[in-house]
């Protein structure tokens, strides 16, 4: 009997102009029904969402979407990368969120970010509230506070990979299975050199939002938080704060997850996101 | 403590990512001090200080309840891994923290030893 298992998941690149150069942008998807917009976490790549667009629950009702960020998994830094050094920023991250969701040609997705795509929502939701119909931020806060020396990411006495995945091994909640668990850290693994730290500029330096969130419109964009109660990063206490201060932002604390609940531990992730999108297949009709 | 040793000289996961690894660690528990000698990838010898003169690269020291609640079987959340520890300020690192960061993934597995035997259990 063949143990043969072929997903319901495709992955294509796409080729466009971004950030005022050519990009070749790899992104997957399954399901059909709303657009389901997923931004993955900084120095990993969009196969954190595996799990949900294998779950048929979700891909019944929803279009799930994931893209490898420029520099990211299997999208390309573009020509010239050599002689750059990269670093995120609010004003590029909210372009590129707008023109991969223009060029797959999304009706007004459900855009749904861990850390820093849980920053960058809140952005968009205050920048661009008509672009989404709703935004989910996982590990989501206007800011966090910096641990450690960023630095230490990226330095030619330091094993990156080892480095990434060992700052990031201690956000993983200990009920996480270890497959699961190995399987985010490897994503750290592999990341480019530079580009973990590359992103926390934005993360913990550039794209602080906090005095700002109060002006998000719930009415016109509502905002979901899920946040778990391991994480020491965003922790829920920065998640508290930050949805305290928007008014009409529905927060859940996740028992027993980290900072990667979609990919540590996909199966306790579920059950926090499923009313989330019962809720909003609801309000939309699928 | 000097069962650690053994421990991590047959742990898959320590031997696993502590490939090339060699320092000094000082390991604190409340006011007792272990030197952990690491070369090789192996731990070769801890040694209970104060025995005599001695240097370590870097120091990884918290209070006994610091300790107990790391190796708790289900550790609570800011208890659970070492940098957590040090960010909620129940425990200190110090030191040259290159090494350290170089081999962060065997220093949290070899920390974490005690947990998985269920010392405290």
């Amino acid at each position: 009997m063949s143990t043969l298992q072929i997903e319901p998941v495709t992955g294509r690149y796409m080729n466009l102009e971004l950030w005022g150069a050519k990009h070749r942008v790899y992104w997957e998807e399954a399901g059909e029904g709303i657009p389901l917009l997923c931004l993955h976490t900084a120095g990993s790549d969009g196969r954190q969402f595996r799990a949900l667009m294998n779950d048929e629950d979700v891909t019944s009702n929803f279009r799930v979407i994931a893209f490898d960020m420029p520099w990211h998994g299997k999208s390309s830094p573009p020509a010239g990368w050599e002689s750059e050094t990269y670093e995120l920023t609010t004003a590029k991250y909210l372009d590129l969120i707008l023109t991969i969701s223009s060029a797959l040609e999304l009706d007004r997705p459900v855009v749904m970010g861990c850390s820093i795509g849980g920053r960058i929502i809140l952005h968009l939701a205050r920048q661009h509230p008509d672009a989404a119909r709703c935004v989910i931020g996982l590990q989501s806060a206007g800011m966090v506070n910096p641990y450690y020396d960023i630095d230490w990411l990226y330095r030619p006495d330091v094993h990156g990979a080892h480095v990434c995945a060992g700052m990031v091994s201690g956000l993983i909640a200990p009920m996480a299975p270890d497959a699961h668990r190995w399987e985010t850290l490897w994503h750290y693994m592999q990341s480019g050199p530079g580009i973990f730290k590359g992103d926390l500029h934005f993360y913990t330096v550039e794209g602080d939002i906090m005095d700002h969130v109060g002006e998000i419109d719930t009415a016109r964009c509502p905002i979901y938080m899920l946040t778990g109660e391991y994480d020491f990063s965003c922790s829920p206490e920065m998640s508290r704060r930050t949805a305290e201060a928007i008014d009409g932002a529905q927060l859940q604390i996740m028992e027993g997850m980290g900072h990667f609940p979609m990919s540590e531990n996909p199966d306790a992730f579920k059950t926090y996101l499923m009313p989330v999108l019962e809720e909003i297949r609801q309000a939309h009709g699928a | 403590m000097e069962q650690l040793q053994g421990l991590a000289n047959r742990d898959p996961l320590a031997l696993r990512w502590g490939q090339g690894a060699a320092f000094h660690m000082m390991l604190g528990v409340e006011d007792q001090r272990y030197r952990i000698q690491v070369a090789d990838g192996t731990v070769h010898q801890i040694t209970a200080l104060p025995a005599k003169l001695t240097s370590w690269d870097f120091a990884v020291t918290g209070p006994g309840s610091s300790w107990q609640a790391h190796w708790a079987p289900v550790p609570a959340p800011t208890f659970h891994d070492l940098i957590a520890m040090r960010t909620a300020g129940h425990i200190a690192i110090e030191g040259n923290l290159t090494p350290f960061f170089q081999h962060i993934l065997y220093v949290k597995r070899l920390l974490e030893l005690p947990r998985a035997q269920g010392w405290l259990s």
